[in-house]
Formats: structure tokens, sequence, C-alpha cells
């Protein structure tokens, strides 16, 4: 049932993720994301994608301790498996090269 | 602390996720605030709620921004169902639509009767005032009838003068009249109005002016003409302000004429107005009423405070006149209520029935759904099993169900203006405002709240079918799926409802079809077969004297009659259905008699042709005959009805006195129904038209034939023409035609109910129809392992049938219940039969089980065919 491809937004939240090299929550991702590319994304959007990527194999997750400004609840971390995620990635920028070769200096 | 809203908004997410959501938006939230403030917060809080709902449903296998939305996707999804199932689709579709159609032209007429506006200012401030005496068995003065109650003029003096919380009272009296428009005569209905018509009714004349003052006075003729009749007869000519209008013989100045009404005022005949004079001094009756009285409320006053007042002024006046006064009420009653009548009652029963048909088209395409729900469990199965979310699957019924009602509901609308031309057609003149009816707004409100309820409604019964049921375990179960006891019990309870509500329509619509029917088996008491009957106005100008009038009619009959295929013409001041009635008190001689404690007959005046004319059968005695004229001795001829009661049964000889002149009973007649067929025969009293004590001109003409009525109007028409080419006639139809517009409303209610009624058996036979064929190819199995055990097929048919014969058998007994509470309803429009009739109860129920049958045998039969062999083989 997997896909073989990445949705737009699964594919920015694994780079955002690969940038930051490190585990990272919903909030802090939907923030990085915002600043990279001008998009505002909801964290609960950017968690259930996170979930989502997660059983597909691409992120692991691990619930951090209780934090006491979130109320004293903990919160999930996610980080990225780059070995599983890296042949997606690829080839999702792959096809991005492929489809817009040539194309600036025709649009130009 | 987290939101509570942000709580709420999250709600719809999996449990599993809830809280770890909540926690990140209450982090992302407390963040913006800090770092860009309060109104980016804001900002970021309300795009919150489409996030969320992103989230929740774009996480299957779909990107969120580059599919369609869910919504968009489902109702797509639901679209490719139904055109998988045309034959369900279409059933649902044809269900809803008739439903629909049908309330769309109830509401247009119940708009335009009951809902619309009146076309006058502050029209809630306008009533009818007008006297009632109830007598010792009276019923209690009914609303509806306000706008015929009559008052005396003396009292309306009185009232003016005494009530407090009137601004203004237009007493008024309407008769019928020719006028001279050019060189044609024209029947006309005439409204004397004493007040002005502004004030009363705030309208402002088109052209010209209204009343002043100075038009009451004596020897002033002048008239304000309706929009109708200043469009039809004078071209609407906004010169006609200043013309002179012959009107019965009198020339007559139109001084305004009104802008269109509707309705009309006092009704929608009113052609034109003219001033009535206040009493003359020397005016002393307080006995008689005939005057009607419109009124305005002061501002301010309620309609009860106007109540309580000239309850007031009632009390007072019987007690200056206890003669006249005394049980004389005063009733006030608004505007509508006394145009509407009793229009309001047969609205009520209508949108009853209407209602009902709605309910069981709900019913009926919940229970059709329910059943494709359930044979698609299979299908639905892998959608779950697929990762589809229970409410994804709810989204996608209620897209179904949606995309049929809407169909149904666009199809019904489309319908409506046909529906409403039947409706209409049958109600043709009874109802108010009837020229103004059409499909507006509100129908299509109504049209649209029909649809939305039949879309939400219908998915009801599938969503709860699949709710909570283990899906995957229906995937192995495959197509035949085993079925929850629950959604059979559902099955069972919507088939219950459409039985027992349709016989409970049925049962009122039977009971209406029998009083129609007892109705028209009713004897008039006359020949009412091959009478052309009409009216003319001669007009007191032209015909002052009595001697005039008779002369007039003595050469009109004898022209008449000596047309090829009439037998016998005659005339009267009242022919049996038609408008208007006199009755009157007279003395007994030989009998104490003593006033008011005399007997009251409904008296007409009549010549030698008329009970011959109108076939009015002689019991005792003799009719008139020409010698009967001015120099003969007084003679009277009366009814059975009135010899029973006042000569115990021997009134040939007798003699009575009216109005001081003492007159023989000279022949005895047959008993007739004279306003309606349900009424009871009045007694009545009969005086030749050349003896007349009572000169009334206004006269009705009947002319028995040998033909059909409708040949010799010509002929009639040009002797009239010939005679006087100042007259007109007005009013022709045939006596049978005005007995069968007398049964109109009968008709109206029996036909419309019956029709709802025929149309819910019609829905419940098809839901059980589906009842039936799917329970039977659930069974399939069962049926197949017991004929392979070696039941028969006759056995397979009993039991489906017996199945039925359950739920019809439950149905019906509710239904019968139902009809038995809801008898109030028609039990005021019936006659001839009683609301517990068991006749009308065997009879549809008989019809029920029938339809039942009929609706069963099929998949019955289809059963008993199975062959078991094959049936197993393919489990």
């Amino acid at each position: 049932m997997a896909r073989a491809n990445l949705g737009e937004l699964e594919e920015q939240i694994l780079l955002v993720l690969l940038r930051l090299d490190d585990e990272r929550n919903a909030v802090d991702v939907a923030e990085h994301l915002g600043e990279l590319t001008g998009r505002d994304v909801s964290a609960a959007t950017t968690f259930m994608v996170m979930r989502r990527l997660e059983t597909r194999g691409l992120l692991t997750s691990r619930v951090g301790d209780p934090e006491p400004e979130l109320g004293g609840r903990p919160r999930r971390f996610y980080r990225i498996r780059v070995k599983a995620a890296l042949p997606l990635l690829r080839a999702s920028r792959q096809a991005r090269l492929v489809l817009w070769d040539g194309l600036e200096e025709r649009l130009r | 602390m987290t939101p509570r809203w942000l709580r709420a908004l999250v709600r719809i997410l999996p449990d599993a996720c809830r809280d770890e959501v909540l926690t990140e938006l209450a982090d992302q939230h407390a963040r913006v605030r800090q770092r860009h403030g309060r109104l980016a917060a804001w900002r970021w809080a309300a795009a919150q709620p489409w996030a969320v709902w992103r989230a929740r449903y774009t996480h299957d296998d779909r990107e969120d921004s580059m599919t369609l939305s869910g919504w968009t996707h489902d109702a797509l999804a639901a679209l490719r169902m139904i055109r998988r199932r045309p034959t369900l689709g279409l059933t649902v579709v044809a269900t809803v639509a008739v439903s629909v159609a049908a309330i769309a032209a109830v509401t247009s007429i119940v708009d335009a009767v009951l809902l619309r506006p009146l076309p006058y200012p502050d029209a809630e401030r306008l009533v009818w005032i007008g006297s009632y005496d109830p007598g010792p068995e009276s019923p209690p003065f009914d609303p509806a009838h306000a706008a015929r109650a009559s008052s005396n003029p003396m009292d309306v003096v009185d009232w003016a003068e005494r009530a407090r919380t009137v601004a203004a009272l237009a007493p008024f009296e309407t008769v019928e009249g020719t006028i001279l428009a050019g060189s044609r005569p024209l029947r006309v209905s005439m409204t004397s109005v004493r007040a002005t018509i502004d004030r009363v009714l705030g309208v402002p004349p088109l052209h010209g002016r209204l009343f002043v003052e100075a038009d009451y006075d004596e020897g002033v003729h002048v008239l304000v003409l309706s929009h109708r009749l200043w469009r039809s007869a004078f071209g609407a000519d906004p010169a006609v302000v200043g013309r002179m209008v012959d009107v019965g013989g009198t020339t007559h100045e139109v001084i305004g004429v009104l802008p269109p009404l509707s309705p009309g005022f006092p009704n929608d005949e009113s052609d034109l107005w003219r001033p009535l004079p206040p009493p003359a001094p020397t005016f002393q009756n307080r006995g008689g009423v005939w005057q009607r009285v419109v009124g305005r409320l002061a501002p301010g006053v309620t309609l009860d405070q106007a109540k309580q007042d000239f309850a007031r002024v009632a009390r007072e006046l019987a007690e200056e006149y206890p003669k006249t006064n005394d049980t004389r009420q005063v009733h006030v009653t608004p505007y509508r209520d006394g145009v509407v009548g009793s229009t309001g009652s047969v609205l009520a029963l209508l949108v009853g029935a209407v209602a009902l048909v709605l309910i069981i088209a709900c019913a009926n395409v919940g229970h059709l759904l329910l059943v494709s729900a359930q044979g698609r469990q299979r299908e639905l199965a892998v959608r779950a099993a697929m990762g589809a979310q229970p409410a994804r699957i709810a989204r996608l019924l209620l897209a179904e169900s949606a995309w049929l009602a809407v169909a149904g509901g666009a199809v019904g609308v489309m319908l409506a203006p046909w529906v409403l031309r039947g409706f209409l057609r049958l109600y043709p003149e009874t109802l108010p405002a009837v020229g103004d009816v059409s499909l507006q707004l509100p129908a299509l409100l109504a049209a649209s709240a029909a649809t939305l309820a039949a879309a939400l409604v219908a998915v009801v019964p599938a969503l709860l079918g699949v709710r909570g049921r283990n899906l995957q375990a229906a995937i192995k179960a495959g197509e035949r799926g085993a079925e929850h006891r629950s959604q059979r019990h559902m099955r069972a309870a919507l088939v219950v409802t459409q039985v027992a509500l349709s016989t409970a329509l049925l049962v009122g619509g039977g009971l209406l079809v029998r009083t129609f029917l007892a109705m028209r088996a009713v004897d008039p008491g006359f020949n009412a077969g091959n009478v052309l009957s009409f009216n003319l106005a001669l007009g007191q100008a032209r015909y002052p004297e009595l001697a005039d009038e008779v002369r007039f009619y003595e050469e009109f009959f004898a022209r008449v009659d000596a047309i090829p295929g009439v037998e016998v013409a005659g005339a009267s001041t009242l022919l049996p259905f038609t408008p208007g009635e006199f009755g009157d008190g007279f003395y007994r001689v030989g009998f104490d008699d003593v006033y008011p404690n005399i007997p009251i007959a409904r008296l007409q005046n009549v010549t030698a042709g008329y009970f011959g004319a109108v076939g009015l059968p002689l019991r005792k005695g003799r009719y008139f005959s020409a010698s009967d004229d001015a120099s003969g001795p007084p003679v009277v001829i009366v009814n059975e009805a009135l010899e029973q009661r006042d000569f115990a049964g021997e009134a040939l000889g007798q003699r009575i006195r009216f109005r001081g002149v003492e007159a023989e009973i000279v022949g005895v007649v047959g008993e007739k129904q004279h306003r309606s067929l349900r009424e009871e025969p009045r007694p009545e009293m009969f005086y030749p038209r050349a003896q007349v004590v009572h000169p009334r001109l206004l006269s009705w003409v009947a002319v028995r034939t040998s033909v059909d009525p409708w040949l010799v109007l010509p002929e009639v028409q040009d002797v009239l023409s010939r005679l006087d080419p100042g007259v007109a006639m007005a009013h022709v139809d045939t006596m049978t035609g005005r007995i069968d517009r007398a049964l109109a409303p009968d008709r109206f209610r029996a036909v419309l109910v019956a029709l709802m009624a025929v149309v819910a058996l019609l829905l419940a036979g098809i839901g059980l129809y589906g009842v039936v064929a799917y329970a039977v190819s659930r069974d399939a199995r069962t049926i197949a392992i017991r004929m392979a055990l070696g039941s028969t097929a006759g056995q397979t048919v009993t039991r489906v049938v017996q199945h039925v014969l359950g739920l019809v058998g439950t149905g019906v007994a509710l239904g019968a219940v139902l009809a038995w509470a809801g008898h109030t309803l028609v039990a005021g429009f019936l006659a001839g039969v009683t609301a517990f009739d068991p006749l009308t109860l065997v009879a549809v129920v008989g019809l029920v089980v029938f339809v039942a049958l009929g609706a069963a045998l099929g998949p019955a039969a289809r059963a008993s065919r199975v062959d078991p062999a094959l049936v197993l083989r393919a489990q």
C-alpha cells in the first residue's frame, strides 16, 4: 500500500528535518518551514503529516519529558531516518530537475 | 493554559493523536502571540479550524494541496455510486419530487391566502365589526363568517359615537345593479359605503378623489370605480373622472378610481362604490340587520381591548333597547380572518396531508438508502479497510442522499406549477385571492426545506445501519452480509411507519370521498336537470312601481315561453344555490301568535311559472295561476317543512298574516335544499309576484327546457335585449352547474386528500416491495436449504407473505389508532358519514393489504423459483 512518491508538504518537512539534523517537534518544523519557504503551516497539519511519515518508516519519534511551560504535558520529537528517506527525496529532486530542465531559458 | 476552543477543535481528530496535536497547537499559539503580537495570534487562530480539518481528512493517501478537497471527492464518488444503481436513484428522485412538488404547490396557496400581507397600510388594525343574535340553540359566533355578519344601521351610529377603540367605522351595503357604460348594459356589484374608504382602508385613489362629506347629501350621485371595472369597461382612461354613467336609470358622476386591491374591499367582486347616506332622522328600525361594517382600530389599541370596548357598548345598548338588543352581541374580528373564512381549516387539512406524504417519502427514501447501504457492505468494508474512517463513510452516504434529494427537489420544483394548476382547477371560486396564487419565494423556500429535510432524514437509517458495525467482518460475510438485528428492526420500523401513515391518510381521504358521494346522492328536492338560470337587475329607477316590473316579466315570459325548446319559465327573488336569503316572521290567523314569538320562514316572491321551471313538486292544493294578481284574493304557498312545523300537517285553507295582509294557503310544495346539500330543508313561504307586499327588485329567472339548456341561451338573450336593452343578464348557469359548484369544496377536499393518500400508499408499496425483495435475496441461502430439505414453493411463498402481513398488520393497526387520534381534523368536513365509519376502515384495510400483497408477491414468487443447487453452489 505504501506509495513510492512524496507529497509536496511531506517532501518539505523531510528536507527541513534533514537540514536541522536533529530531533524536532511539530511547532519547530512548522516555524522553520515558514522561515525558509514563507509557507504558513499549522502545527496540527505538520504533526499529522509527520505521524503519517512515521508510519511509512521515514521518521522515528520519541516522547519527551513533561514540559512545565506546556502545562506539564510531554510532547513528541521526530527524527528523520536518512537511509529510508533519502532515495525518495532524491527521486523527487530528480523528477523536478528533469521537469525544469531547459524551461528557464524558454520562459525568460 | 490550553485555550478551550482549541480543545473543541481537535475533537474531530483520532483519539490516538488528539492530545499531542493539542499540545503542539497550544505551543504554536503561545509562540505566535509572544513574537508577533495579539493580532497575529488572532489571525493564526482564525486559520486553525480549516487547518485541523485538513489535517484530519487528508492524512490517508492524498496530499492536501494537490487534490480535490474531501467533500468534492466524496460528492463525485457518491455520484458514481448512484450511476451504478440507476433504478434506485430514479425511485428516490421520483419519491422526493412528488412530495416536494406537492409542498411547493400547497405553500403557494397558503402564502397567497394566509401569509401575504393585505394591500392596506397597517392592515393589522383593520377589523370586521358585526352583530350576532344567538338563539337558544345557536352555535357560538364563527369568526370565519365575520365578513358576512350584518348589523343594524342605528346600532352602527351608536357604535361610532360610543366606542373608544376605533379610529373610523365604515358601514356598507352591497347590491347588484346594471350600469350603462357606452351603449351596452353591464352587470356590476355595487357597494354603498358610509364614512370615507380612505380613512378606514388607508388607500388613496389612483385617479380623482374619494368621497367627502358633501357626497352623502341627498340628490348627489357620485361613484368611485374599481381598478378592474375602470380597465374592462372604460379602457383604463384616466379622463374617466368627471364622466357621467347611468346606474340603474340614475346618472352618476365618476369622481375617482381605486388602485388594484387584492383581496378587494369588501370582496374581489366589488366593481364600484357609492356613498351610503346616514340613516334618516325618521328611521327608527332597530330590529333588522343588513349593514356590514369594517373598522380601523385606533393606534396602539389591541384586538382584545377593542373586543372589550364593543362588548361594553353592546351591554349599554341592550339596557337602553331591551326589545331589540337584549341578546345581541357585537364581534370584532381581524380583517384577514373574515376574508379567509373557512379556507384556513381546509388549508390546514391540506398542509397536514402534504406533511404526511413528505414524512412517508423520507421514510421511503431512508429505507431505500439503508437497503442500498446494506447491499454495499462489502464495498464499504473495503473502503474502511483501506483506511476510510467511519465519518468518511458517513460523509459518502450523506453525499449520496444529498445528490438524490437535490435532484428530486429540482424535479419537484419543475413539476410544482402543474401540480398547483391542478389544485387550483379543483377549487376555482371559493378561495379568496385565488387569482394571485403563483410559485413565489415562500414556495421555493418550502421546497428547499423539504429537500434538505429529505436529504438529512433519509440518510439517518443508513448511518445508524453502518455505525458500530464491524465492517471487516462484513468483508468475510460478503454481499450476503449477516444482518444485524438492529438493522432488521430499523427496516421493519420504517415500513410500519409508512404503512401506518398511509393508512391514516387513506382513512381521512376515504371519509371525505364518502362525504362527497353522500352529498352528490342527496336529493335536492327539486328537478335540477335541464334548467337554465340567471339574474336580472331591473333597477328601481327604470321600474319604480311593482306594476312596471310585473308587466316586464309578463311580456318577457310570454316571449321566452314561445322559444322552441323552452317548456316553462319563471322568476323568483331567490333560486336554490344562488347567494342571498330573505327570512321574516308571520302570524297564523286563529293562533295566539304574539311578537316576538312568531314563526319565521324563508320568503320568496315568485311568478306563476316558477314552480314548473324549478321542478318543485306539488303535494297538496294548487300552484299559483294567472288569476292570483293584484285584484285577486291574497294567496300563499308553503312547503312541507312549514306545514309540519306550524300547522301539524294540515296547512291547506289556513290563513296567515304578513305585514298586515291576510292570505290563504292554497298549496303545499315539497321541501328543497337551498344553500347547500348539507342543510336541513327549512320552512318556506311563496308569494305570487303580482301580490307582493314587500317589493324586491332583484330577480332570478329559471327556464326549464326540453333540450340542452345552453342551446336556448342566445334566444333568451335576444328576447331580453329587444324588450329592454338597458337590462343585462348575469350569473348565467344551469341549475346542475350551481349544485355542482356547491359541491366544489367537498370535491376539493375529497380529491386532494384521497390523491395524497394514494400517493402515500404507492410510496408505501414501493417501500414494502424493497423490503421484501431485499429480505428474499438476503435469505436466498436459507430458502435454498429449506427447499433442498423438501419445503415446497407454496410454503416458501406463504412464509414471505406471512412476514409481510406481520409488518402490514402492525402498520394498519397503528394507522387506525393514528386516524382515530386525528379524526377531529376531518370531522368538521364530514356529512352523511361518521368519523368512525366501519365501511371506510374495512375498505382501507382491504386496500392496504391488497397493495402490500401485490408488492410482496413478485419477490415471493422469485423466492419460490429458487434453484437450491445453484444458490448453494454459488455460496
